[in-house]
């Protein structure tokens, strides 16, 4: 140390010197003050701690009387409000006006089949499977201006909304189709995506096969003679007439239905798509064949 | 002398003193309705440990019924116990089904959970025209700006569905 100059000893000096920081400009200890802390039994803020304070508060509807028995517990049980809502069907509506609006704006294309996968994809309309809805139901509201020809595939339908459609020229279809069936339909794209084959629709259940194979409501599993007869005898009915259909342009577009079994229009069940080779994959297998045939329904005792 | 006033005194002490007040004491905590006895499964909000999630108040949902327009209906009390005593009017309009007035909407729907509150739409109702509520005046939508009771229509403005729709 002492070989050096007093230059290089100071340099040195500086160097080990620590650095003016933030630090260096704080302020003393003290020169300012927070709010002061008290103890819990002196902020209490106006209010006196006591026994009802502290004590746990009574729960919503309890009323001054018999403490097991609240407000909402003195009325007579009617289970039956809401007993069965995890087995009752939702239809979710869309009227009339709506679907013209729909139309008329361009959302939807009027010389195509409109379905429920028509009408999701509009994204206007949903219907969400897993809350036990099960598609569309067709009201009457703007019935008296509806003029679109369609030919419209709904789940659910009024008379004086099938006498609208069919009186502008239309076709009305009311089909069932099964939670698997709708979760496709309502969502195509998420389903190929998936990777799994399109499904097949299954038959209505027990208290629904009634109004599917009923033509007065123009369900999907009536016979087409039975149908006609049907929407003559609703245009006697509401005082219309039926326009004629044999030299219609639209005659092809108004006459297409799905299988019964069919999801959407122009694929079968059992094919995989494949979005990102666009190919149709179909199966070969026998018992795949056999199973999306619907034959299993029929013979399932055998 | 002094040990019998002792005695007296200890005696006066515990036989006019001591034993009646305790008793008032007893009575009046009888008297007095304990607000912390309330049972630890009632005096709280109950979740679901396995889900996670608040708990509808399952005593609402076996006695009452919520509209589609946020009304919650109601069977009367004591329909069903001595008919035969009561008159005729009663045996008619006990068969009604009551509204519950605002605040008691308000409390039952905060017993609930979102679930019960969504508006559900079945085919061939029965309570179909009860969804419907006319000529009220309170605002339409709730804090967050959603219908609370009609059904939202598609692309449709509301001088149009005026026209259309009985629904307001």
């Amino acid at each position: 140390m002492g070989s050096k100059s007093a230059t290089e000893r100071a340099l040195n000096y500086l160097r080990r010197a620590p650095r003016v920081t933030l630090t260096d400009v704080r302020d003393n200890p003290g020169a300012r003050t927070k709010g002061r802390l008290v103890r819990k039994k002196d902020n209490m803020a106006g209010q006196q701690y006591n026994d009802l304070r502290g004590a746990g508060k009574p729960p919503l509807g309890w009323i001054w009387g018999d403490f097991y028995k609240p407000w909402q517990r003195i009325y007579p049980g009617a289970t039956f409000f809401n007993q069965d809502i995890n087995l009752r069907r939702e239809y979710p509506p869309l009227s009339l006006l709506e679907l013209q609006r729909l139309i008329d704006l361009g959302w939807l294309d009027p010389s195509l089949p409109i379905d429920l996968t028509a009408l999701c994809n509009t994204r206007q309309y949903r219907c969400d499977p897993s809350l036990r809805q099960f598609g569309v139901q067709l009201t009457d509201e703007g019935a008296s201006v509806f003029a679109a020809k369609v030919n419209l595939e709904v789940q659910w339908a009024s008379e004086t909304a099938i006498a609208a459609v069919e009186r502008a020229g239309g076709v009305v279809t009311t089909a069932y189709y099964d939670p698997i069936a709708l979760t496709a339909a309502v969502d195509p794209l998420k389903w190929f995506e998936k990777g799994e084959p399109i499904p097949r629709r299954h038959s209505p259940p027990a208290d629904l096969i009634g109004y599917y194979t009923d033509a007065r409501h123009r369900g999907y599993l009536a016979s087409p003679p039975a149908v006609e007869a049907a929407r003559s005898e609703l245009a006697l009915k509401i005082g219309y007439a039926l326009p004629d259909r044999t030299d219609d342009a639209q005659h092809d577009m108004l006459a297409a239905r799905k299988d019964p079994l069919q999801v959407f229009f122009g694929l079968a069940p059992g094919w995989v798509v494949n979005l990102a080779d666009q190919t149709l994959l179909k199966p070969k297998n026998p018992r795949l064949l056999h199973y999306y045939s619907g034959r299993l329904d029929a013979s399932k005792d055998s | 002398m002094s040990l019998l006033n002792k005695v007296s005194h200890l005696i006066r002490s515990s036989s006019v003193g001591c034993v009646p007040q305790c008793a008032a004491f007893a009575v009046q905590q009888q008297q007095c309705r304990g607000i912390a006895r309330i049972p630890h499964w009632e005096n709280h909000i109950r979740f679901d440990p396995a889900v996670g999630r608040k708990r509808p108040s399952q005593d609402v949902l076996d006695r009452f019924r919520r509209l589609n327009n946020g009304l919650w209906v109601r069977a009367v009390p004591g329909k069903h116990t001595k008919r035969y005593r009561k008159t005729e009017i009663w045996q008619a309009t006990s068969e009604y089904y009551v509204t519950c007035t605002k605040e008691e909407c308000w409390m039952l729907d905060k017993m609930m959970t979102p679930y019960w509150l969504r508006q559900r739409h079945y085919a061939d109702d029965p309570y179909a025209n009860y969804h419907v509520r006319h000529g009220i005046k309170s605002p339409r939508v709730d804090y967050k700006g959603e219908l609370t009771r009609e059904r939202p229509k598609v692309l449709i403005e509301d001088s149009v569905s005026e026209q259309h729709f009985y629904d307001r």
